[in-house]
């Protein structure tokens, strides 16, 4: 059986303060496969934006534009808090599950690196509910890490206090 | 920040022809990783089979007891494919992603490899009305192989 290699990773990160921990777990896997990375995050709906900031008692975003300057600040906050230089930042725009795919694609990535407090991902990735045809085309594997609230202990993932969310 | 490797790979293998790929990704993952494998298969509970079988008990034990050699058999030469001695096999019963969550958990395994089609089992794990129940349950990251068939 032939091995094939894990070269290139992407970590695909939302505004959940538990995507730190998802990045976190991506960045070891490629650390100790000596693979390289891609954080992705997908812009969503303005909507979703502010009822995600109203759970974080954070900023009011008044445009587009202050949300693409924001979310580019999250990824190069994760980047910083990954402490790795060699990383490369993307972002997107769209729906979740076409704008990770396209990125996997695009970037050739070998694994694809969620948390699972994304459920909506995962079930749009996984199942295809809105993305038919570009699953049928994806033969990318999933890495999912839990996220949620009442995990205790993960061997994985090490605890993340401070979230990178609060300096934005 | 402190690094916490995978140190142990648990792959769920169904016994089917998805079993090949999801293996092999769980290879290449560990081997990369220099981790120890496991390798399981769960034998379904299938409730349909109680009552369609209860009036012949004895064939449905039959039934499953060659399984369960055929299994470990299939299981075997995925070992010996692998290439790999210190491969460990595992063959259990019951309830598909509550067995495997149960078993990551005693083995204390890093991650868990498996396809992502194979059956019914991520609609078990992932997508059903217990699934989210039971990703939210598990503390083992999941590593899921597309197994989808192309559709052309």
């Amino acid at each position: 059986m032939k091995n094939r290699k894990i070269d290139k990773i992407l970590i695909a990160l939302d505004f959940d303060p538990s995507s730190v921990k998802v990045a976190e777990a991506g960045f070891n896997l490629a650390k100790a496969m000596d693979a390289k990375v891609v954080l992705l995050h997908v812009k969503i709906q303005l909507v979703n934006y502010s009822l995600t900031y109203k759970k974080l008692g954070a900023l009011n975003l008044e445009s587009i534009e202050d949300l693409e300057v924001a979310a580019q600040n999250f990824i190069e906050n994760s980047k910083n808090n990954l402490d790795e230089s060699l990383i490369r930042t993307i972002v997107k725009e769209g729906d979740f599950a076409v704008s990770i795919l396209d990125a996997a694609k695009e970037m050739k990535v070998d694994v694809i690196v969620i948390g699972s407090h994304s459920t909506r991902w995962v079930e749009e990735i996984v199942q295809g509910r809105v993305t038919n045809r570009v699953l049928q085309q994806s033969k990318i594997p999933l890495l999912i890490i839990p996220t949620s609230k009442n995990d205790k202990t993960n061997t994985f993932i090490s605890q993340v206090n401070e979230l990178p969310i609060s300096k934005i | 920040m402190k690094t916490n490797k995978i140190k142990k790979v648990l792959i769920a293998l169904d016994y089917d022809e998805t079993s090949q790929k999801v293996a092999k990704a769980g290879l290449s993952l560990a081997k990369t990783l220099n981790a120890e494998i496991i390798l399981l298969h769960v034998i379904s509970e299938q409730p349909v089979y109680y009552s369609a079988y209860s009036y012949m008990v004895e064939y449905k034990v039959e039934f499953v007891e060659d399984l369960k050699i055929s299994i470990q058999k299939f299981l075997e030469k995925a070992k010996n494919h692998m290439g790999d001695e210190s491969i460990k096999t595992i063959l259990k019963e019951g309830e598909v992603a509550e067995t495997i969550l149960k078993t990551a958990k005693e083995l204390n395994v890093d991650v868990i490899v498996m396809g992502s089609h194979s059956r019914k089992w991520l609609d078990d794990i992932v997508m059903g009305s217990a699934a989210k129940d039971v990703l939210k349950k598990t503390t083992v990251p999941l590593f899921i192989v597309p197994t989808k068939k192309q559709v052309e």
